[in-house]
């Protein structure tokens, strides 16, 4: 028992370390942001701000249009994960469950592209989207992010589908589903933790990414939050650490909202697909 | 096989039509426009700007709802920059009728998404940027020659002899021709606790102990002189811990070398892009840079913008050689020198020149009304405009405004700094500057750290100079 109990309690100490570590950076974060300079340059440090006071949000939503990223990131986030999961599910069902010639090939095909670093398809990119007049569009960000997030979207699910038996496509194929049927009545709904996986890393992908919108971007109604952060930033002069926090405040909220609505998913999610049956 | 290879040759046959087909049509929107709009009188009012009445806001007369219809697009980098460009467009579009548009990009990354553009885009009519970047587009053809639109469409107040000579020359001026108008100057200044200098009981334990009297130092020995006094590991009676600070760090700390190597007749390129630093000058600057570091802070090589800044507006530094953005920090609620500190030269009477100029792309769909633009933001009056985003003047009669001079105390100082400024921070040689900037740093890091002897250092920068030029085909 007591043995039990030590375990216990070195179990929860690593873990209560764990969450310090990787909380306190958000908690730092979220009160610098409500601190004015004064209060954020002090030493020793203030851990609990002694005054609250909401001038760096209202700087950025004034003077560095955070609502206008925002919506852009969320817009071109949300329409990269639905549209790339569905092509990707449609394309792990197809891998998964048709023998056709050449399938190793493309599979491989696939996962090539991920391997080749992203910097390099930048001025491809920017060439023809220019010739195709979709640079400095969302639309262009979009087509370029769902190029960047297939592969590994194709192959996780590749691997969730392939968990599911046989015996299951089987026995729908005799009740007379449809293929479309089976895929959507059948192995779609077996594979929601995975669907959830996915797409939170590409929600995140696209969220995130900086080099590619760099490029494509070139008006401020277009920007997405790291092009709009990263421009709050100016040399030869001190950093606005306070707007910077208010700022990623503002973009983590997405990121938590994700957290909280998806955790019961996540867990099965990571670890489906891991070993074949 | 056949059949899916003869649809796979379609697709590609298609989509290289479509792609030509686009490319041509942009290709036809590069043809300049010619004003359009009707010339009416343009009458423009803006806010006083430190109580100066601004009254040619309609670039003298020349601008009158011409370019109505004709559309410029400046790029730059976020912050002031562009909030700067934009204050001043609202009152350009009114007097000329042509929309402005600026497009900015973060610091870090803006130069090479601009080249970029100038390259291959050609989305931008006008770029603002720093002065060697300028330099290498001119260098590369990517901007165009002004003196054709300075004879036929120039305000007749653009009077180009009232911008600050050496920015004039530095700024302006690229292989004999005028390729930007100067736009935001930059000089290395020398900050100081004027209220320690004027203690007369400093200023009796300074003279009983060196002899001299103390005085803010103009040349090389009164700088060692003052630093070593005010330095507490040298004089334990000092007010201040540290009797220098600069940014030693990396990517900064080549500063501390170029505000000196000017001063001892030194410089680091010729005309013919040839190294003019491995001489007497170089190591004597090398030199004084390894005494300074005596009286430095210990920390002095982790020392960046933020960092040098708090530590001289904590009172612990006597003396600081920085950009002028430092004044924002001294007048900041958290400094204890608010009011305590003076401007000057730096010692040795050659500081390093930053600054930014304005330039028009050789692409520039409408180059008139993109002149007139340029011209505009870069006038009497234009200058003033930009003043509270801070972009300092440019010209000399701006300067020469009591309001302009009461309004920042720096202001003497800093004309007095761009006028004798002779080193751009940013070595002027064409696509290699940057490649440059790193050869100086790692070299002066090295002599920091006591890794190389300042000769060593001199011989492996100058080498690597010789190679990096030679790679892009300048001559030597």
């Amino acid at each position: 028992m007591k043995k039990h109990n030590a375990e216990k309690f070195a179990l929860y100490l690593l873990l209560a370390l764990f969450v310090i570590v990787f909380l306190f950076p958000i908690y730092w974060a979220v009160t610098t942001s409500f601190k004015t300079p004064g209060q954020i340059m002090k030493v020793p440090p203030e851990f609990f701000p002694s005054n609250w006071n909401l001038q760096n949000y209202v700087e950025v939503f004034t003077k560095h249009q955070i609502g206008t990223y925002f919506i852009n990131s969320l817009v071109v986030a949300v329409t990269t994960t639905l549209c790339a999961i569905i092509v990707a599910t449609f394309a792990g069902y197809g891998f998964s469950r048709f023998k056709f010639r050449g399938r190793a090939f493309w599979q491989y095909a696939i996962i090539v592209m991920r391997m080749v670093p992203g910097l390099v398809f930048i001025i491809p990119y920017y060439i023809i989207f220019q010739k195709l007049g979709i640079l400095d569009t969302l639309f262009g960000l979009i087509i370029v992010y769902i190029t960047a997030a297939l592969p590994l979207a194709i192959w996780l699910f590749m691997g969730f589908f392939d968990e599911l038996p046989t015996e299951m496509f089987e026995a729908a194929k005799i009740d007379g589903c449809s293929e479309f049927g089976t895929y959507w009545r059948i192995a779609l709904p077996l594979i929601v933790p995975g669907i959830v996986v996915a797409a939170i890393l590409v929600f995140l992908a696209a969220y995130n990414e900086f080099s590619l919108s760099l490029v494509l971007i070139f008006t401020d109604q277009n920007k997405t939050l790291p092009l709009g952060i990263s421009g709050m930033i100016q040399l030869q002069k001190d950093t606005p650490f306070g707007t910077l926090a208010a700022a990623g405040t503002i973009a983590f909220i997405p990121a938590l909202v994700l957290a909280l609505t998806t955790q019961k998913y996540v867990q099965a999610g990571i670890t489906a697909g891991a070993v074949k049956g | 096989m056949k059949k899916k290879f003869n649809i796979m040759l379609l697709c590609v046959l298609t989509l290289t039509f479509v792609l030509s087909a686009c490319g041509s049509k942009s290709a036809d929107s590069g043809k300049p426009a010619e004003p359009k709009g009707e010339f009416k009188e343009a009458k423009v009012e803006a806010p006083d700007v430190l109580g100066i009445k601004l009254t040619d806001l309609n670039g003298g007369g020349t601008l009158g709802g011409q370019y109505k219809g004709q559309k410029i697009v400046v790029a730059t980098r976020t912050g002031d920059f562009a909030d700067a460009l934009k204050n001043a467009a609202k009152y350009f579009e009114e007097a000329s009728g042509a929309t402005v548009e600026v497009q900015s990009f973060p610091a870090g990354n803006d130069i090479e998404k601009i080249q970029l553009d100038l390259n291959t885009g050609h989305h931008f009519d006008a770029v603002l940027m720093p002065v060697a970047n300028v330099h290498g587009y001119a260098e590369g053809g990517l901007i165009q020659d002004l003196q054709p639109f300075i004879n036929s469409v120039a305000s007749p107040n653009l009077d180009l002899d009232d911008f600050i000579p050496s920015l004039w020359k530095s700024y302006g001026l690229y292989k004999g021709r005028m390729v930007a108008f100067p736009y935001k100057p930059d000089s290395q200044l020398f900050f100081y606790r004027k209220d320690l200098f004027e203690d007369p009981e400093i200023q009796k334990q300074y003279k009983d102990k060196t002899g001299k009297d103390l005085a803010v130092p103009a040349t090389v020995e009164d700088f060692l002189s003052v630093a070593e006094f005010f330095t507490k590991k040298s004089n334990p009676d000092s007010p201040t811990k540290y009797g220098y600070s600069s940014m030693a760090s990396k990517t900064n700390s080549r500063l501390i070398w170029q505000n000196r190597l000017a001063a001892f007749g030194g410089k680091d390129v010729d005309e013919n892009f040839k190294p003019a630093f491995n001489n007497e000058a170089g190591l004597k600057a090398m030199q004084t840079m390894l005494e300074l570091k005596k009286f430095a802070p210990d920390e002095w090589l982790q020392l960046g913008w933020d960092e040098a800044n708090a530590l001289f507006a904590s009172g612990e530094v006597a003396m600081m050689e920085q950009w002028p953005g430092l004044y924002s920090t001294i007048d900041g609620e958290q400094s204890k020198v608010k009011g305590k500190v003076g401007f000057g030269v730096t010692p040795g009477g050659a500081p390093t020149m930053g600054g930014w100029a304005i330039a028009m792309t050789n692409t520039a769909k409408n180059p008139e009304a993109t002149y007139k633009f340029l011209e505009y933001v870069t006038s009497k009056d234009g200058e003033l405009l930009k003043i509270n985003n801070t972009m300092d003047p440019t010209r000399t009669s701006n300067y020469n405004r009591p309001e302009v001079l009461e309004s920042n105390p720096m202001y003497p100082a800093l004309l007095d700094s761009l006028s004798a400024a002779q080193i751009l921070v940013d070595p002027d040689v064409p696509f290699v500057s940057a490649k440059l900037n790193d050869i100086m740093e790692n070299a002066i890091q090295g002599v920091l750290r006591g890794e190389l002897t300042p000769q060593a250092a001199l011989d492996d920068m100058e080498q690597n100079f010789i190679k990096e030029i030679k790679a892009v085909g300048l001559s030597l």
